[in-house]
């Protein structure tokens, strides 16, 4: 299927606080994509640069930066080229990652 | 890309401060005063972000900082406020696409030649020199130099392949030094172009050959401008000076406790004097037999002098290879940041010591200029 063919449709991408601070964003931004390259490419046209801080240069998401599609690893399903469904979710996560900021909650640890 | 911006608090130094720039582990630290020295106001920037290395342009007033992170890579932060505002950018510096080989952390962000403006010159890890023409907003590789690593006797060191060191010779423009671990030291006498390796005098017992051509672990190298044929170097393997562009090398490692340690400086006013923060090699890296010491030479590494005055005893410190500088003031102040967070300064040339600041994330890098306007 070529890309011009492929549905593109909102999707919510969940933001790392790192990179979050850096360009302005929020915590959750909605782009419009059908796949997961799609989505960095759409994150860097809103914010520029913010793509080189999740894909090198040569095309490859970065090693330590991890994304799932509702829930799953896209290293176990099709890497950048992942499709995704209307209203899924795309979860950014740094490897390095852990620690909480905010305020306890009802689910948040001590 | 294009730059981002971040604010980051409304104190700032003033015209004719004394500016000092701490990059660390977790973020990077501005500290200023005027010329006694005596009180500081400081602020904090690019928290959790490794900031390896920042410089003052006094060009501009404008600050630089290399920041990286594991994860998302590296990006110069560039500051015209003193701090209050800054923007980030990226674009061009990394390797073609094409190549394996990837930029994934900033360690040097120098400006250029006073005869060049808006000329910046960054260095990488991997091992990579980097140019912009435009105060950092758009880089290039500088061809000539990176593309030595296919073919030179280039390995890394214990920080990885990484280019730390980028000396600019006042008296010419063309002119100009970088130091890469663990490559060597090359020189370019054409600005840029064309880059000659200078390391002759200098060991390499690691190596199969103890005196290749290229391949020394070299750690820091510097110049003063006054006299800018003479280079310093603290190696892996020794503290050395050359008189002649790097053209030969002379070990001036004797009457040092170690051979190794990783930063240096020189004096702001004298050019024969240099401080050394010599370590216990090779897996220890800490101060010999954890006291902190800080050495001087006055006499161009002829005789070396041991400067613990105020320093602490009982410290296992190390003292990593941007983290120590000297200021501009009348009498020269010297500065040394330490993996344990600690930030020592002297206000006469090393001869006494106190504390700074204490409990920072880990020290990598420290600098100090004088703000030439608010």
């Amino acid at each position: 299927m070529s890309e011009d063919a492929v549905a593109v449709q909102t999707v919510h991408v969940r933001i790392p606080a790192q990179i979050r601070r850096l360009y302005g964003a929020s915590a959750q931004e909605q782009v419009q994509a059908a796949t997961v390259r799609a989505v960095v490419q759409a994150l860097d046209a809103r914010f520029p640069g913010m793509g080189e801080r999740l894909m090198e240069p040569g095309g490859h998401m970065r090693r330590w930066v991890n994304i799932y599609v509702d829930g799953e690893d896209i290293r176990e399903k099709n890497g950048a080229e992942t499709m995704l469904r209307a209203g899924c979710e795309v979860i950014i996560v740094p490897s390095i990652a852990g620690g909480n900021n905010e305020k306890n909650t009802a689910t948040g640890t001590s | 890309m294009a730059a981002g911006q971040q604010g980051s608090g409304s104190a700032a130094p003033a015209a004719g401060d004394v500016l000092v720039m701490v990059g660390t582990r977790k973020g990077a630290f501005l500290f200023w005063s005027d010329d006694a020295r005596r009180t500081w106001q400081r602020s904090e920037h690019h928290m959790g972000w490794s900031t390896r290395a920042m410089s003052y342009d006094a060009r501009t007033n404008t600050i630089y900082a290399a920041v990286s992170s594991d994860v998302f890579g590296g990006l110069v932060q560039r500051s015209r406020d003193g701090g209050r505002t800054w923007e980030h950018f990226n674009d061009g510096l990394d390797f073609p696409a094409h190549e394996e080989r990837r930029v994934r952390e900033i360690w040097q962000v120098q400006p250029g030649h006073a005869q060049r403006p808006g000329e910046v010159w960054a260095g990488t890890g991997e091992a990579g020199l980097f140019r912009s023409r435009d105060e950092g907003a758009h880089w290039e590789g500088v061809a000539g130099l990176n593309s030595r690593i296919a073919t030179d006797n280039w390995m890394p060191g214990g920080g990885g392949l990484i280019l730390h060191t980028i000396l600019m010779d006042p008296t010419d423009p063309n002119r100009i030094y970088a130091a890469i671990s663990a490559a060597g030291a090359y020189r370019s006498d054409d600005g840029g172009e064309t880059w000659q390796p200078i390391n002759k005098g200098v060991r390499a017992d690691f190596m199969p050959e103890p005196t290749p051509e290229t391949g020394h672990c070299v750690h820091k190298m510097a110049l003063h401008p006054a006299r800018p044929d003479v280079l310093f170097q603290q190696n892996h393997m020794g503290f050395y000076r050359s008189d002649d562009r790097g053209g030969q090398w002379t070990d001036i490692s004797e009457g040092l406790p170690s051979r190794f340690g990783f930063p240096m400086a020189i004096h702001a006013h004298d050019p024969h004097t240099v401080y050394a923060a010599p370590l216990v090699a090779d897996e220890r890296r800490f101060m010999p037999e954890g006291q902190m010491a800080v050495w001087r030479t006055r006499d161009d590494g002829a005789h070396w002098q041991s400067l613990t005055n105020g320093l602490p005893d009982g410290a296992w410190l190390n003292v990593l290879r941007d983290a120590m500088a000297t200021d501009p003031c009348e009498s020269c102040g010297v500065y040394v940041g330490t993996t344990g967070g600690h930030l020592f300064y002297s206000r006469d040339e090393g001869d006494t010591w106190q504390s700074l600041t204490d409990y920072l994330p880990p020290v990598q890098s420290v600098a100090v200029a004088r703000v030439v306007a608010a």
